[in-house]
């Protein structure tokens, strides 16, 4: 019967048809079906942020203007004078060759000399009144003397004072003196901007233990923590002592951060734990180990219940009478601490006030008042404590005492940071936003990478790309010596990069793994995929059949003849 | 109202300038000496069922030299250097711009026809907040938020979910406090520029809201003395919060020093309320404060300025001595009033109690008899009840009675906060006087403001001003529909139904009726100034008036919370819509692509084989 066969090869394709039909808008649905459950993630700029980690985009570079001024009347009165581009020169190539004995390719900080106005010789009204207000520029005076000397001055003035008035000798003291005021920063900063991932983790905790991490602004509270009401404190004078020790410093300090300032007076604060008595010297003390003790944050009101400013805390503890004096040291017999203080790094300082109250009743007129007297000392260790915390450098310290010639560094009043002190702040802190806003960036980079559930919303992208674009704002502020800018600068992408890490949508509350959507899908999938399959399978299967079929009746023609006759019969 | 006087608006102009003066530089400020001072006040009264009332009271002041040229630096002093007075709360108040803060958290009901009148303001059960703001930057809406926030983070309280759709601005309740005490105040205040300076009122409560020892903590280390010393050492939460009724609260306002309001101060109150069911136990009404507490007074707060326990004792029948109080006040027992209005007050001083011995300071009282006698029933000057009515998820109804217990007419402002899911038909609000309907509404209801609900975004807010007539109960009824909430909007315990806050009713009531002790919030103050004498002497002007009228206080009633059920979906509804969507459809698909697979043939019924599947024919074909 012909039609049947017809029909049968008929109904054949047709399946084939729909089989394959229902296949293609499976598998043309099964993308888009992926692609429309999947969250929502903006692309981030990784190959700039990968650029930016190697400081391929740009390398900062902390351009340091020398001006040398030559002393005037020495030039007259004998006849072999140093000339002053010699010198220039001079201090130049020798600085390039320290550079390259220290297999250093390129200083960080690019010092440059140059050859300035020559200067009578005295330090006369002219000079200190003429001073750089360009942080990064300064002035070197060099004079002849009888003893090779040299004294740094705050307002950006150097006073170089050499024995022999030759031009060697000059070169080699400014040389000198240069390496020893820039050339601890310089080490700071290559530190600093390491890239190299074996060396940055530990060098970098170190240095940055205790400096608190930079802000625009501070929030500086001084407690006065009375152990107990009946040790008579009623009041302090913290509120005169801060106008008269912490005016100059925050004034100073005003070009990097603004702070605000608070006191506050707790009564009943008692320790956690009881001090050890020595009974040699009638003393209480507290041994190191147990100062990371000390503060009571159960109980102690420090925290600040508005203010988005860090806040760095200052401790004034009166002991109660019970405990009093408190002292540290180490163990009985041992000697205390001169200034009874301790500094908690990014914390703040806490110092113990040990009040005589015998002494007190018996000579003032207010024993329950703590005098400007009493806090004088106290504020002047808090004064230490806030320089470190804030990571003002204490140059005269970090400067070795390798130099052949004494280096003497004038202070400015009440520990206020000196404008060298201050140009090198202004340096280190643009150079650790720009690292710490880069690895913060970079993580957040890593992180978005490895969780591919992640939502990234638009914002993020934008706020990255805009971190980015201030990281690179600083970096070209840094190369023009625009040393305030920059900072201003880095300090706008370290918050956009820390806005973007710290998104509350980055941490999504509603998270969904991929095997929910799975299971949510499931009673549609599975129950439709088993007819799919099977018809699938089948169909693989009646080819097969037919191949062979066919093949059969290749080999047997003769047999089949006879069947189709005999059909035709029929 | 006293509040509505032009004199206190200047004078509360003026405050505003000091919360409102800031500066940020240190240099060439005239430090100005602010007198502080802390006085300590716990007041215990037995109650006519046998409980006890205790009332906890700790004012913190801090004083500004209040002249306009030394104005500025005094006030950023004030926020600056904190001695007595919280730095936590100051700076809140520095930050946000608040001149005046109410922050109430209670626990129990108070019952009002049993225990009378409380000394603290304010009973809702919840939270409570009111706040006046300083609008003169047009950034009250975020201050406001900035402020539940930020107490919501320093007293550990839900305070933050106080959002828009919460918050209210009552017209006429909860008028600014600030100067409400004070002295005679004269009208030509010296500051009259201040003021037109713009401060808005922010109301908000959660009835929801569990009172605990979390938000005991931070409360106590408000205190100078903490726990370590003085009354505040009586403070133990196992046994504060197993009572019948608690109630805390921080209060700060603005207040006058002297006659002429040239010296005003910032005043923290700090209150703790609670009632304690002393006869659960063993049925006696005797108690004593270490029963009561298990706490002992050892010393008193060594920083506070005065530092007194009172009792208010009470009012038994015709026979003398039913009970004695152990010890007995050094001082004696005052009375206040006399006839009805007669109330014995016994004073210890601590500061003269305690130093003299190495003892702690106890105090008991014994009843002679098993069950005492009381002779004045407290007969509360306004009561009020508010219920739902109806039946049905669909539509409700609510119903307010208030009860004027006076023999005069009362002044009243009634205020009502709906949430927006409550949808209030204004049309069919209706009032009944003594059971009989009334036309005339005016006589009533002298003033009506009503502000609709807007879904999602703000509540119906309802305030009355009202004329009570003497000895009256008046019901209001005001019908409204349930909304169908959507399905994220339940709380995850939806089917417990969601808490409607109470409403409050506030009148200037006549002293003394079944109030305990007098004044509320300022009954240190009138004690302290009746002790020194000086009453008559500084009270003048409007308040001069008043007395002769008879002393009144503004007393706010509240209702209690009701319990709400919206109609409530299955919630896992979404899933449930998914799993059937898709069986349905893979249901049809397989149906649908098995018919496309398969062969249909007609079989001629001649045909030996009756298969009828394609297959099966084959097969047929085959075996020929």
């Amino acid at each position: 019967m012909p039609t049947d066969r017809d029909s049968m090869a008929a109904n054949d394709n047709t399946r084939r048809m729909v089989i394959l039909s229902v296949w293609a808008v499976v598998l043309l649905g099964l993308p888009l079906w992926w692609k429309t459950t999947r969250v929502y993630r903006a692309e981030l700029p990784y190959d700039s942020i990968d650029q930016w980690n190697q400081w391929k985009a740009c390398q900062p570079k902390f351009p340091i203007r020398v001006n040398l001024h030559l002393s005037e009347t020495e030039q007259q009165q004998s006849g072999r004078n140093p000339e002053l581009s010699d010198v220039t020169q001079g201090v130049t190539r020798r600085f390039q060759e320290l550079n390259t004995a220290n297999g250093v390719k390129e200083s960080l900080l690019a010092i440059e000399f140059i050859a300035g106005k020559p200067w009578t010789g005295s330090i006369n009204k002219d000079i200190t009144e003429h001073t750089s207000t360009v942080p990064g520029t300064y002035d070197f005076y060099i004079s002849p003397s009888n003893v090779t000397h040299a004294s740094i001055r705050s307002q950006r003035q150097g006073f170089i004072q050499v024995q022999s008035w030759n031009t060697d000798h000059i070169i080699d003291t400014i040389v000198e003196t240069s390496s020893a005021v820039f050339g601890s920063e310089e080490r700071t900063i290559r530190q600093l901007l390491d890239t190299n991932e074996d060396t940055q983790g530990v060098r970098k905790v170190h240095d940055q233990l205790k400096t608190v991490k930079y802000a625009p602004g501070y929030q500086l509270t001084f407690s006065l923590f009375s152990g107990d009401a009946s040790n008579g404190v009623r009041e302090w004078k913290m509120q005169e002592v801060i106008h008269a020790y912490l005016a100059p410093f925050i004034k100073t300090m005003s070009t990097v951060s603004k702070f605000t300032i608070e006191s506050q007076i707790q009564h009943y604060a008692s320790l956690a734990f009881t001090p050890q008595m020595d009974y040699s010297s009638q003393e209480h003390y507290l041994t190191p180990d147990a100062l990371p003790n000390f503060i009571n944050a159960a109980e102690w009101s420090l925290a600040s219940t508005v203010s988005s400013l860090p806040s760095l805390n200052f401790l004034t503890y009166v002991p109660k009478p019970s405990e009093s004096p408190l002292v540290i040291k180490t163990g009985p017999g041992a000697s205390k601490s001169s200034t009874n203080s301790f500094l908690i790094p990014r914390w703040g300082g806490v110092a113990i006030l040990n009040r005589d109250i015998d002494r007190t009743k018996r000579s003032e007129e207010h024993p329950e008042v703590i005098t400007v007297q009493d806090l004088e000392p106290v504020m002047r260790v808090f004064l230490t404590q806030l320089r470190d915390l804030m990571g003002v450098t204490d140059l005269s310290t970090t400067t070795q005492s390798s130099s052949s010639f004494p280096i003497v560094f004038h202070k400015s009043l009440n520990e206020a940071p000196t404008t060298w002190e201050l140009d090198n702040l202004l340096r280190r802190r643009s150079a650790e936003n720009l690292v710490d806003s880069l690895a913060t960036i970079s993580s957040l980079a890593r992180l978005v990478r490895k969780t591919p559930n992640m939502v990234v919303l638009d914002h993020i992208q934008k706020d990255v790309t805009e971190a980015l674009r201030d990281i690179g704002r600083s970096c070209e502020h840094l190369s023009r010596q625009e040393y305030v800018e920059a900072l201003a600068a880095s300090r706008d992408g370290l918050v956009k990069s820390e806005t973007a890490f710290f998104d509350p949508t980055m941490v999504s509350m509603l998270y969904f793994p991929d095997e929910h959507k799975y299971a949510i899908y499931m009673p549609l999938f599975v129950p439709i995929s088993v007819p799919l399959l099977m018809s699938l399978l089948r169909e693989v299967k009646r080819l097969k059949e037919k191949k062979k079929q066919a093949q059969m009746d290749k080999d047997s023609q003769g047999h089949d003849d006879h069947d189709i006759q005999h059909d035709k019969q029929e | 109202m006293r509040a509505s006087s032009p004199c206190l608006l200047l004078l509360s102009g003026a405050v505003l300038a000091l919360s409102a003066a800031a500066s940020t530089t240190t240099d060439t400020i005239p430090i100005l000496k602010a007198p502080e001072a802390f006085h300590e006040q716990l007041v215990l009264k037995p109650l006519n069922d046998g409980s006890v009332y205790s009332h906890f009271q700790f004012t913190t002041h801090i004083g500004t030299m209040m002249d306009d040229d030394h104005f500025d630096g005094a006030a950023s002093n004030l926020f600056k250097h904190y001695n007595l007075f919280p730095r936590s709360i100051g700076q809140i108040l520095h930050s946000f711009e608040v001149e005046e803060l109410h922050l109430t958290f209670t626990q129990g009901r108070w019952q009002y026809s049993d225990w009378g009148y409380p000394l603290a303001p304010s009973a809702g059960t919840g939270v409570e907040l009111w706040a006046w703001l300083n609008d003169d930057k047009r950034q009250t809406e975020e201050h406001w938020k900035g402020l539940t926030n930020t107490l919501s983070g320093l007293f550990c309280a839900s305070l933050n979910f106080i959002d828009d759709t919460i918050t209210t601005e009552p017209k006429l309740s909860f008028r600014n406090e600030g100067l409400y005490n004070t002295h005679s105040v004269p009208t030509t205040s010296h500051n009259k520029n201040n003021s037109t300076i713009p401060r808005k009122l922010r109301y908000g409560s959660l009835p929801h809201e569990n009172v605990c020892t979390e938000n005991l903590t931070p409360w106590i280390k408000l205190l100078p003395c903490k726990s370590k010393a003085g009354i505040a050492s009586l403070l133990k939460s196992h046994k504060l919060f197993d009572t019948r009724f608690y109630s805390m609260a921080v209060h700060v306002r603005s207040v006058c020093e002297d006659e002429k309001c040239r010296v005003r101060s910032l005043e923290l109150i700090q209150t703790i309320t609670a009632v304690f069911d002393v006869a659960r136990h063993d049925g006696s009404f005797d108690w004593s404060l270490s029963g009561l507490f298990e706490r002992e007074i050892t010393q008193s707060c060594p920083l506070a300025s005065t530092s007194k326990v009172i009792v208010n004792l009470p009012q038994t029948a015709d026979v003398e001595n039913q009970y004695s109080l152990v010890p007995h006040p050094p001082q004696g027992i005052h009375s206040e009033g006399s006839g009805d209005k007669k109330q014995e007050i016994a004073v210890y001083d601590l500061q003269k109690v305690l130093p003299g011995t190495t003892s702690p300071f106890q105090l008991a009282l014994h009843w002679e008899g098993s069950r005492p006698k009381l002779v004045r029933a407290i007969t509360p000057g306004i009561v009020a009840h508010r219920y739902f009515t109806g039946f049905g998820q669909e539509r409700g109804g609510l119903a307010i009675e208030i009860r004027n217990n006076n023999s005069q007419d009362i002044e009243a402002v009634y205020l009502d906060t709906l949430p927006w899911y409550l949808k209030l038909y204004l049309h069919t609000f209706s009032i009944q006087l003594n059971g009989n309907s009334m036309d005339n509404q005016r006589d009533l209801v002298q003033k009506m403001f009503y502000q609709p609900a807007v879904d999602r975004s703000r509540p119906a807010v309802l305030e009355l001003a009202l004329r009570l007539p003497a000895n009256s109960l008046v019901k209001f009824t005001v019908s409204f529909d349930k909304v169908f909430l959507k399905y994220t909007e339940h709380r995850p315990d939806a089917n417990r139904g969601f808490d409607v806050g109470y409403a409050v009713i506030t009148a200037q009531l006549p002293r003394e009726q079944g109030q305990i002790g007098f004044g509320g919030l300022d009954h240190l103050r009138i004690y302290q100034e009746r002790e020194a004498g000086l009453v008559q002497g500084r009270r003048s002007g409007k308040q001069e008036k008043e007395e002769k009228e008879g002393e009144t206080d503004k007393m706010r009633v509240y209702t209690d919370t009701l319990l709400v059920s919206l109609p409530t979906p299955d919630f896992s509804m979404p899933y449930n819509v998914i799993t059937m969507t898709c069986t349905v459809i893979s249901l049809f698909f397989g149906s649908v692509f098995n018919l496309m697979m398969r062969n249909f043939e007609v079989v001629k019924p001649s045909s030996s084989s009756s298969k009828k599947s394609g297959k099966g024919k084959e097969k047929a074909e085959k075996t020929e």
